[in-house]
């Protein structure tokens, strides 16, 4: 059977540590998923807009405590997308 | 990066999204407190004062919770920076458990129910509440203190207890410390 080549929006690897996180929480804001990637904030925010982009996750801006606060939570589509590309990478390692 | 990286990242990072249990025994223990308090005064002041406004004391303990509560929850929205599958269905659940209390409190309150049945099923409300955020959070001495409120409102309708004001007060003392108030502390410690 050949091999299904993986998501080229999920194959990259704080993409796909975003999404991984989203999977299992409801939403979080920008600085949890900044704290627990490690990642920059510049990197992080380009990432995030690729994912919209992509329609696998919806940012919500708003206040809290006065200042800006981005939440972020996955779509019904990332949510398909990721579950395809943990199927097609167990294809790849043969389990 | 390989087929085995990724799925490295993908575990690394689930695993980070374990629940904090230790959060919410605030609310436990602030709920838990105040009730069994204010059925415990009640019952001093009805039994052995024969005080004509002893339901006074609920007015008084709810609004301090309600205050304590709202509180909290501010300062924990405040630190917050995920929302977790486990409080999006704690807060239905609460939100759907309140608004039958309430229900059952009106009811009682026109007359449809006596306050001594109304207390069995506050107390079988408890024990409902409890006993599902104890399946949710997998958290056994919550599911069992659930399951002791349940029991004490079966016992309290088969014995005949729920036409008898003050042993309802004292019923609700036993529930409230077997389903809040010491699984609370467990969750504190935990």
């Amino acid at each position: 059977m050949p091999f299904t080549p993986l998501d080229p929006v999920l194959h990259s690897q704080l993409r796909l540590a975003i999404v991984s996180l989203l999977m299992g929480i409801d939403s979080a804001e920008f600085a949890y998923l900044k704290s627990e990637t490690e990642a920059t904030q510049g990197n992080l925010s380009v990432q995030l807009k690729k994912l919209s982009g992509a329609g696998y996750i919806e940012i919500k801006k708003t206040f809290k405590n006065n200042y800006p606060n981005t939440t972020v939570k996955l779509t019904k589509k990332g949510r398909k997308a990721f579950e395809a590309y943990v199927k097609d990478i167990s294809a790849y390692l043969g389990k | 990066m390989t087929e085995k990286e990724s799925l490295e990242i993908i575990i690394n990072m689930i695993d980070r999204t374990k629940e904090n249990l230790k959060e919410q025994s605030g609310f436990y223990l602030i709920w838990g407190g105040s009730i069994f308090l204010a059925a415990l005064v009640e019952y001093v002041l009805f039994v052995f004062y024969a005080y004509p406004h002893h339901y006074i004391v609920w007015p008084v303990s709810i609004l301090i919770a309600v205050a304590a509560t709202i509180f909290m929850a501010t300062k924990m929205n405040r630190k917050k920076q995920v929302r977790t599958y486990t409080d999006k269905a704690l807060n239905y659940l609460w939100a759907t458990w309140s608004a039958m209390l309430f229900l059952v409190l009106v009811f009682s309150a026109v007359g449809g129910i006596s306050w001594a049945t109304s207390y069995v099923l506050i107390i079988a409300l408890y024990g409902m509440g409890t006993l599902i955020s104890g399946g949710i959070l997998n958290f056994r001495p919550l599911i069992i203190g659930g399951m002791i409120s349940l029991a004490i409102a079966l016992v309290s309708i088969i014995t005949g207890w729920f036409s008898d004001f003050p042993s309802m007060l004292l019923a609700l003392c036993a529930s409230i410390s077997a389903s809040f108030l010491v699984p609370g502390y467990l969750l504190r410690k935990s």
